[in-house]
């Protein structure tokens, strides 16, 4: 459950394996056995995940993605992004 | 990289990409088995040489981790024939995407259970007929097919995912849609059609098994996969030429690239040369170099790759740049059925 006051980290056990040569990154989720193929949006909003508040994740990914696709785009793109990866465990609210 | 979920839209590479080190790796733990199948590629018994015992693949499995692999594929043999093969799957403990192929024969349900908590992510099982009798006869093993429709049970009841693999012979393509109707009966969500590898006992039994590239194709277009199963075949236009990103190493610690080329290559042993340093032998990196003399642009288009899959080229033509005679644009005349004298030669 997504909440906008929540802080978010990537999830606990889950291993990623960045291959910045070709701007992509794969997730191991250990505790429901998965391998997932984050583009480079999926990976900029785990990377950005680093315990800070939700509102704050927001906007510095519209600031970085806005600038090249327009800010209402970005901000669409970056919450489809961030549910997904909620949804499969990669990234999770932090106390 | 059927396991892979993309996000987002990323656009599907145009190249090959280069790896500095792969991410996946298939270590073909065992050369035995329980039963004596006519399409055993590994020629179960044949070696001499010993496998690596239960510590040297435990010290290799930190050495993977150490090196960022994310995704091991244990193969045999019959991975389950081993002793301590869940001693070694333990070991991995959560630190590597695990994935197993297996006949499924050895899987009751108190093993399944622990399988799924050792956080095994999925299990390969081969049939090699959908059909009990002609199973039981390809595995030279009465009841065979029953104890793996018993085994897949038993996974689906413990919650582990299940692909159903053929490997398409002239044994199943007549009956090709059972495996479907298989995968729907119990509750699995991928079936895997394979080629034939001219390779150990397959390659001994070939004139048995082999078919035309027409009567492949005509077998697998005449599937219907039903809502909720996913058909993986690599056939055109899906001929992925996959060198790019395999690795394996054999029973013996031979690093091969990949099990269909384990008996044409051997970049180094583990036990002598680091895993990572064989990555940068000059054969593995010829074979990653997309250097083919043909490629196929409808299957480059799906795959992102070129060429075809080198073990099946190497093995009709001899040459490491040779086209992929199982792609239907590429197959140059290549009758499937018949293998090159040499091959014949090197298995007397």
């Amino acid at each position: 459950m997504l909440s906008r006051n929540g802080c978010y980290a990537k999830a606990n056990n889950v291993v990623l394996r960045r291959f910045e040569e070709w701007g992509r990154c794969y997730a191991f989720t250990p505790d429901d056995p998965e391998i997932y193929d984050l583009n480079a949006n999926a990976w900029f909003i785990v990377e950005l995940c680093d315990g800070r508040p939700f509102q704050q994740i927001e906007a510095d990914y519209v600031a970085t993605v806005g600038s090249k696709i327009g800010r209402e785009k970005a901000k669409a793109q970056f919450h489809t992004g961030f549910a997904e990866l909620l949804n499969r465990n990669i990234i999770s609210a932090i106390e | 990289m059927n396991e892979i979920v993309r996000i987002g839209n990323p656009a599907a590479p145009q190249r090959v990409p280069k790896l500095e080190k792969p991410f996946k790796l298939t270590i073909c733990v065992n050369q035995t088995c329980s039963m004596d199948c006519k399409l055993c590629y590994a020629d179960c018994g044949s070696s001499k040489r010993p496998e690596l015992a239960t510590e040297q693949w435990k010290a290799f499995i930190d050495q993977l981790v150490t090196e960022e692999f994310l995704h091991i594929f244990f193969e045999g043999g019959e991975p389950f024939h081993r002793p301590d093969f869940e001693e070694i799957l333990a070991y991995c403990n959560r630190r590597l995407y695990v994935a197993i192929r297996t006949h499924g024969t050895l899987i009751d349900a108190a093993r399944a259970r622990r399988l799924k908590k050792l956080g095994v992510g999925r299990l390969y099982v081969d049939l090699f007929a959908a059909i009990p009798e002609i199973q039981d006869e390809l595995t030279g093993t009465p009841g065979s097919f029953d104890a793996a429709i018993n085994g897949i049970r038993n996974a689906r009841e413990a919650g582990l995912k299940v692909t159903i693999l053929g490997i398409l012979s002239r044994k199943n393509y007549q009956h090709l849609q059972r495996y479907l109707d298989l995968a729907v009966e119990l509750n699995c969500d991928q079936v895997g059609i394979l080629r034939l590898y001219p390779l150990g006992r397959a390659k001994r039994n070939w004139a048995e098994l082999s078919l035309s590239l027409d009567e492949m194709m005509s077998a697998l277009h005449s599937l219907k996969v039903p809502p909720g199963v996913q058909l993986m075949q690599s056939w055109h236009p899906r001929d992925g030429n996959c060198c790019w990103q395999n690795a394996a190493v054999s029973p013996q610690g031979d690093s091969i690239g990949c099990p269909y080329l384990r008996e044409y290559v051997n970049y180094g042993n583990i036990l002598e040369t680091p895993f990572v340093e064989t990555w940068s032998h000059p054969l593995y990196r010829e074979l990653r170099s997309n250097a083919v003399e043909q490629t196929c642009p409808e299957c480059s288009a799906t795959q992102g790759t070129f060429g075809g899959c080198r073990a099946t080229a190497f093995a009709f033509h001899g040459r490491w740049t040779a086209p992929d005679p199982y792609c239907v644009h590429n197959n140059q005349g290549v009758d499937l059925r018949a293998l090159p004298e040499r091959l014949l030669r090197e298995s007397e």
